[in-house]
């Protein structure tokens, strides 16, 4: 254990390291001007706060050290010392001193250096005084109290409280005449005076000796207090008290941690007597002295020559892994991410322009060029931007740290016992997620210790230990954070779930009965979702679970649940590395980009007209056998279509939750990185919208923010009767009427392109009006195609001599759009066939297999984060951790199935009378239904024949083999030819039967007789079917409930390598834990 | 030494009287500042009508820059736009006075103005000049201007013959937005 200072020993070492530095900068300045008030002054300041930080941490040495060093400046400062050459030696020996100190600090050991030594160097040096002015140096008029103001912990919440609400601390030092009477009264006035005008919080002395000792004649008050410093003075304003020094005290925040600071000194009130010698100077001094905290000693008066140090060489600077730090601000690190994001997605752009100077075929070499620095460009903002993110990154662990008093309060609320665990606290997250995720944290850790863990009694009957654990914990996996919370609880209860799931109106019995677990888990992130009866004042309220769905998603990130009825639960949040930067799919609608987060896609897929349908208003279409709902994106921001009725229309699949929809766009325009910027920093939130980016080219494109449409679009349909609907329909029709004039008729857009052609766009905007209106005013009723192509003639040939190219494209849209729009609202007719579609030059398939790709390799990250996250060891772990199990408890395990099943093969092989070769079984954890993938092909059909186990375990044998390799091992059982049987007979199954028999019994017998309990296998049973319907089979039948199981497999070969089959044993997890105990002894 | 004496008190008596006088003019000189300080305003035309926006607020004046349209917004906000990596957004002063929507010209400005912490765009017609204009012109919005409600007035100020409307940035944007949409 490495030694520490504790929580502010980060602080200590940086600060330290600064007023070290500055010690030595001044000291050097000093030696070359004595004189030079203005450099003590330096040293002085440098010297108190290390002497203060040094006392703040414990290291009461240094502290020491540096107050010696202090009485030494002070002399020089008061003139009463002058600056020698022994001085300043001894100084930078103090100085080395130190650095030797925080160094040994630095590296976790435990400072051992004697500083006694250096100690009497000093005091024998400060006794050098300068003649004739020894009586000037008289002691001060009232000496510095003998204590040090220390606060326990709860003081230091009191102060950290009422700071917190607004309250200013300080302390306040007063003095009383010396020769006054009844002290202790006037001190006890002064408090109760104080305690009119301000919260007390500590005295020093405590009032207990305040009220006794006679000889107090300075005490220490701390007080919070919202009065002006007048009121507090005024309440001190006692005859006989001659000085009040006030030192304001306040939180600094520091990283993550709080400190309480102490300010300057001031005096408030002095009492001048007349009959005391002025001292030039030395007021300043005084408080200074005052404010300290330790003890204010005589100097000795011992003459003696400074000893000449040994070690003038050894002031060279040796810090040895010193924290070098700068504090920047968040704001800053924000702006210069941005930046780099920008330069970043500029960059971008230089693609574009390196693949346009590649087709114009302008000179090779310089083309190469070009493209070298371009990459080497984009490798170094690359660089940039991962180091400015890494900046912004902070160790979770203190986030963790503060639950532990949470966690504590609530074992008392509860009576439960729960520890908390604290794992991987380096884990470096956003400081963004830090600053964030804190509320849900909370939740959660509420909602495990409310609701998760049960009684201790209950625990007891599990016999599971009676001190729960309650885990938090953070990694990193690919480009996502993962921060877990896990208990070792009951688990989440399904069926209570589903009935508070109906109960709350949020889904129908017959939705509950169809879904799967993992949907069924998500219920409880709903708002005002809780299965409990009785509310609690910390949970209960269905609230919290929503809290942390939301924040954990406005963070980009998603939670997932992970549950084993009676082994605990586990909430992932797993949240992206960077917040700032996120890759997007890029669509169009009309002329209009918007991004949507990549994270929310599911899948691009592309229909056409005739596959949409109507359901009850709704346009869905069959996507692989599942109903997905359209939206269509130019509707919902309301811009037209540029899409002609033939086209196929390009659908982005999103998910949000559990729900998906299908939103439908004109073009899919590729993936790309984009930096966020928020619509709230100008304006407000606009429905809808994630936020705004802005491109390569300077263009804005705004970003959609999938969950607020699916909310809205969900609410909508199913807030609204089916008249409604109708309505909200026509209603919609006429404020895109609406939309289309403020569209057409401004040119908004065209504006950008007419850049630098201002002849060409003045005369376009003065024609443009006039379109517009009759786009706008002659919206046919019942459109037609006679019109409308006499329309769009017309557009043209007004259009003619302007720009034909800016302004055809939108009037054309809205041509397009009328017939849409006509098609929704009567959704029998035939589309209108021969509407003018515009040319769209691109190449769609090229776009669109990029977006594919895109898709395909993110949905893979991801999928491979999450699954190396949550199911590579930790379920294994969990397990493990459950059973106490440790690795040679499963190696135990692992030798027993290695005998069972050599024995299986020595019978297996007496049987067919072949040489069977096996491979060593691979013992491991898995999840049950990760089970069929793990051991075999998911699409084939195996024969399977399995028992029961009864006796002293529970559990199930299975012995299965690919349908082939089953009907050949019949064939070899009946001795026919190989390849006869083709299906599985009902001597087939007999023969099989007999086989599994010999095998299994042959595996337990082994196993039975080595841990000495009574098992034996049952009648045994053939299935035919895939291994997951066979699984399913044996836990149903079995009522196996655990989730993950134990299981070892082996596969048979023949001696020519062909596989026959393999085995699994599936004990229960209380037979399991018993086997496991059965071996320890 | 008593006509010394005598000497030096008339000349303290003497100093402290001119100082007071001192004093009072200098006061007299603030009051008389406060009475003729000077308002500036960008102004615009709109309809005939000058408005007027205190230069302190106004960021800057842009020409015509791309905007992108910003859905589920309502109509007087036309959008955003890029000013050198800030998106804010752009109110049509037209629009938000319920007055037709104008063509784009030559003339065309969008100024950048500072509503409390926010940058917003304010689309005009024209950015007509910048009027010099003491406080004391200023009236409080109790004439009724036409078209444009009084949430969004300030004050009038009167120059010689000319009525310059000053708008209340505050409103612009922010209030009421609802209504507008209807």
């Amino acid at each position: 254990m490495a030694y520490t200072l504790g929580e502010y020993q980060d602080i200590f070492l940086e600060e330290a390291d600064e007023q070290l530095q500055e010690l030595n900068q001044n000291l050097l300045q000093l030696e070359q001007n004595p004189e030079e008030i203005e450099i003590i002054n330096n040293i002085f300041r440098a010297a108190h706060s290390l002497k203060s930080s040094a006392a703040f941490v414990g290291l009461n040495g240094l502290s020491d050290l540096a107050h010696k060093m202090e009485n030494l400046l002070q002399g020089i400062r008061d003139k009463t010392l002058n600056v020698t050459p022994d001085i300043v030696e001894v100084l930078f020996r103090c100085f080395d001193k130190i650095t030797g100190v925080i160094t040994t600090v630095a590296s976790g050991k435990e400072p051992t250096e004697d500083l006694s030594g250096i100690i009497r160097d000093i005091e024998r040096i400060g006794t050098g005084k300068v003649p004739g002015k020894k009586e000037a140096a008289a002691a001060p008029a009232a000496p510095a109290p003998a204590f040090k103001t220390e606060f326990n912990p709860e003081e230091r919440r009191a102060i950290k409280r009422g700071l917190e609400s607004g309250m200013s601390c300080c302390e306040l030092t007063v003095f009383i005449d010396r020769s006054a009477l009844m002290k202790s009264l006037k001190a006890r006035l002064v408090i109760s005076n104080l305690e009119h005008v301000s919260e007390v919080v500590k005295t020093l002395p405590d009032l207990e000796s305040l009220g006794h000792d006679e000889e107090i004649d300075v005490f220490r008050v701390i007080l919070l207090s919202d009065s002006s410093v007048e009121e507090i003075r005024k309440a001190c304003d006692l005859d006989q008290i001659t000085r009040v020094d006030m030192r304001e005290i306040s939180l600094k925040q520091q990283d993550d941690k709080l400190i309480l600071r102490f300010h300057n000194t001031e005096t408030l009130a002095e009492e001048k007597e007349e009959d005391a010698p002025a001292l030039p100077g030395a007021p300043a001094a005084m408080e200074d002295k005052r404010s300290d905290t330790a003890d204010a000693e005589a100097q000795d008066d011992d003459e003696d020559e400074p000893e000449k140090s040994a070690d003038v060489g050894a002031r060279v600077d040796k810090r040895v892994g010193m924290l070098k730090t700068v504090k920047v601000s968040v704001d800053k690190l924000d702006q210069l991410l941005n930046n780099v994001g920008e330069l970043v997605i500029s960059n971008s752009g230089f693609y574009k322009l390196y693949e346009e100077l590649r087709k114009r075929s302008f000179d090779k070499s310089i083309i190469n060029e070009f493209k070298n620095r371009m990459e080497q460009m984009s490798r170094i903002a690359k660089d940039l931007q991962s180091g400015i993110m890494k900046t912004r990154m902070v160790p979770i662990g203190g986030v963790f740290t503060r639950f532990q008093r949470l966690v504590r309060d609530l074992n008392i609320e509860f009576g439960k016992k729960v520890q908390l665990k604290i794992v991987g606290e380096e884990t470096e997250l956003d400081k963004k997620v830090i600053d964030a995720i804190g509320e849900p944290l909370m939740h959660l850790i509420r909602n495990a210790i409310d609701h998760g863990i049960e009684e201790t009694e209950a625990r007891k009957k599990y016999a599971k230990p009676d001190v729960a654990t309650v885990t938090l914990n953070a990694y990193q996996g690919g480009n996502q954070i993962f921060v877990e919370v896990s208990d070792d609880g009951r688990g989440l209860n399904v069926d209570e779930i589903k009935r508070s799931a109906v109960k709350n109106n949020l889904a129908t019995p017959e939705m509950v009965a169809n879904m799967d677990n993992e949907d069924i888990y998500n219920f409880i992130f709903n708002p005002g979702f809780s299965t409990k009866q009785v509310v609690t004042d910390i949970s209960g309220r269905g609230v919290g679970m929503n809290v942390v769905k939301e924040i954990v998603s406005e963070l980009n990130g998603n939670v997932t649940i992970e549950t084993e009825p009676g082994m605990g639960t586990r909430f992932v949040m797993a949240f992206p590395l960077t917040l700032a930067i996120i890759p997007a799919i890029m669509v169009k609608v009309g002329r209009e980009m918007y991004a949507i987060p990549l994270s929310d896609v599911i899948e691009t897929i592309k229909i056409s007209t005739s596959d949409i349908q109507t359901i009850e208003g709704h346009e869905v279409i069959n996507l692989r056998g599942e109903i997905l709902s359209l939206l269509r994106l130019n509707r919902f921001v309301r811009a037209k279509s540029a899409l002609g009725p033939d086209q196929k229309i390009p659908v982005v699949v999103v998910g949000y939750g559990n729900r998906k929809i299908g939103l439908m766009v004109d073009f899919l325009e590729g993936k790309q990185e984009i930096v966020i910027k928020s619509l709230e920093q100008n304006y407000r939130t606009v429905e809808g919208l994630a936020g705004a980016s802005i491109l390569g080219d300077g263009s804005i494109c705004l970003i959609l923010d999938i969950s607020s449409m699916m909310n809205k679009v969900i609410t909508e349909q199913e807030t609204l009767s089916d008249r409604d609907r109708k309505r909200l329909r026509e209603g919609d029709f006429i404020e895109e009427a609406d939309y289309e004039e403020a569209v057409l008729e401004g040119p908004v857009s065209a504006a950008a392109s007419a850049t630098g052609a201002r002849e060409e766009y003045r005369a376009m905007s003065a024609e443009k009006p006039t379109v517009a209106e009759r786009t706008v005013w002659e919206k046919p009723s019942p459109p037609s195609v006679e019109r409308t192509g006499e329309r769009a003639e017309s557009v043209k040939a007004e259009k003619g001599h302007a720009r034909p190219s800016v302004s055809e494209t939108p009037s054309v849209a809205a041509e397009l759009d009328d017939e849409e729009d006509f098609k929704i609202i009567s959704e029998d007719m035939p589309p209108i066939a021969d509407t003018e579609t515009p040319v769209v030059g691109r190449e769609d398939e090229e776009i669109e297999k990029r977006v594919k790709d895109a898709l395909h390799k993110f949905k893979d990250e991801l999928r491979e984060n999450v699954q190396g996250a949550m199911e590579g060891a930790r379920p294994y772990d969990h397990l493990k951790e459950a059973l106490q199990m440790d690795d040679d408890d499963l190696d135990g395990v692992r030798v027993l199935a290695n005998l069972g099943i050599t024995h299986a093969a020595e019978n297996l092989s007496k049987i067919l009378n072949k040489q069977i070769d096996l491979t060593i079984p691979d013992v491991r954890f898995i999840r049950i239904d990760k089970i069929p993938e793990t051991i075999g092909s998911i699409d084939s059909v195996y024969i399977g024949v399995y028992m029961p186990l009864q006796g002293d375990i529970n559990g199930t044998i299975l012995f299965s083999f690919i349908e082939e390799n089953g009907f050949d091992l019949i064939d070899t059982l009946w001795g026919t030819e190989t390849g006869k049987t083709r299906e599985l007979t009902e001597d087939g199954e007999s023969a099989l039967k007999e086989l599994g028999n010999i095998v299994g019994s042959s595996v337990i017998n082994v196993i039975a007789e080595k841990i000495n309990m009574a098992i034996k296998p049952t009648v045994p049973t053939v299935t035919h079917d895939y291994m997951q319907a066979t699984l399913d089979s044996i836990l149903v039948m079995h009522s196996i409930k655990n989730d993950y199981a134990l299981i070892m497999e082996t596969d048979f070969f023949y001696g020519d390598d062909r596989v026959i089959g393999n085995m699994l044993v599936l004990p229960d997890t209380e037979s399991l834990k018993l086997i496991v105990d059965k071996l320890k002894q | 030494m008593e006509i010394q004496d005598l000497i030096k008190k008339l000349n303290r008596a003497g100093n402290a009287m001119a100082a007071g006088a001192n004093a009072q003019s200098s006061e007299a000189g603030a009051d008389k500042e406060s009475l003729d300080a000077i308002v500036q305003l960008v102004s615009f035309m709109l309809e005939e009508v000058e408005y007027g926006i205190d230069i302190l607020a106004v960021h800057e004046i842009l020409r015509m820059p791309e905007i992108t349209r910003l859905p589920n917004t309502p109509l007087y906000v036309r959008g955003v736009i890029n000013l050198r990596g800030n998106v804010i957004p752009v109110v049509d002063v037209r629009e938000r006075f319920g007055l037709s929507r104008a063509k784009i010209t030559d003339l065309t400005r969008i100024i950048v103005v500072e509503i409390g912490e926010k940058l917003v765009g304010l689309l005009v017609d024209n950015v007509y000049q910048v009027v010099r204009m003491p406080e004391k012109n200023i009236d409080p919005p109790s004439e009724l201007i036409e078209g444009v409600s009084e949430e969004y007035i300030m004050g009038i100020g009167r120059l010689q013959d000319r009525l310059i409307v000053i708008l209340n940035l505050g409103n612009i944007l922010f209030a009421e937005e609802e209504v507008s949409r209807a």
